[in-house]
């Protein structure tokens, strides 16, 4: 969990560096528009990002562990500006993490947002 | 005497140890794309006939499943969701699908498009999936499923 509040910290910051320390070589991500990224290609997305986060968090969190594996499920929700405006988004998401030599790296994950319930 | 301790001693000490162990046969599995990707097809058929009973024999005894519109359902709440056949499938089928298999798990990741019937209209969907799936006692089975919209 402490692992998940460091991506955060990293992704709000925009520190490609704190995030690379906790990506796998082969990480991929699926991002909540759809779009998938390996590693390099998360990291760069990261660099050139102009939106500004004002608040990213996580809530009911779950860790099911197999082996040296952790499945980490769990709700996020983000507050981020776009040019003049500010818009909230929320979401699950699903990171994967394994433990080589000693270290967890987070080797997968997939965001998806909540839509609004349909009006009956 | 000897003899009584290493016993006891096996007992109190290694037994505990193998049991905290995750189950599993043997040593870890080979490269075994092909049988996984054989069970992502089995899922889809699953899905697409409501055969709960199926799906069944395809999940962990953990499961957690996010669907496209990010709700959330456990094992038994999807289970049930198919069983009540909600969602009206004409058509379903994965593509693009990768295994990144890191011995007992194995994560796929592909797109998806399914055609379906909402409120008697014809709606198509095309998404993106990561499937977790993990070796216990000789079986692959999956312990979590995500899915999301692709959006344009």
């Amino acid at each position: 969990m402490s692992l998940e509040s460091a991506w955060n910290q990293a992704e709000v910051q925009h520190d490609t560096r704190a995030m690379g320390m906790l990506l796998g070589e082969m990480f991929t991500y699926t991002d909540s528009d759809g779009s998938v990224m390996n590693k390099a290609e998360w990291l760069s997305l990261m660099r050139k990002e102009t939106d500004t986060f004002e608040q990213l968090g996580n809530s009911k969190i779950e860790v099911n562990l197999y082996g040296n594996v952790a499945l980490v499920t769990g709700r996020y929700r983000e507050r981020v500006k776009m040019k003049k405006t500010s818009i909230v988004r929320s979401g699950r998401f699903i990171d994967v993490w394994i433990e080589l030599r000693g270290e967890w790296k987070c080797i997968g994950g997939q965001a998806t947002l909540i839509l609004p319930s349909p009006a009956k | 005497m000897r003899s009584t301790g290493v016993a006891v001693a096996f007992i109190l000490i290694l037994l505990p140890l193998c049991l905290l162990l995750p189950a599993q046969d043997g040593g870890p599995p080979g490269n075994e794309a092909t049988r996984i990707l054989s069970l992502e097809n089995a899922w889809d058929q699953a899905e697409v006939k409501h055969d709960a009973h199926a799906m069944n024999m395809l999940l962990a005894d953990v499961f957690d499943y996010t669907d496209d519109d990010g709700s959330y359902m456990d094992r038994a709440q999807w289970l049930a969701h198919l069983g009540n056949a909600v969602d009206h499938y004409e058509h379903l089928d994965s593509r693009k699908m990768v295994v990144h298999q890191h011995g007992y798990i194995a994560i796929v990741t592909g797109m998806y498009q399914e055609q379906l019937r909402e409120k008697g209209k014809p709606v198509t969907h095309y998404g993106r999936f990561t499937d977790t799936w993990i070796y216990q006692k000789g079986e692959w089975k999956c312990a979590a499923s995500q899915s999301t919209l692709i959006r344009d």
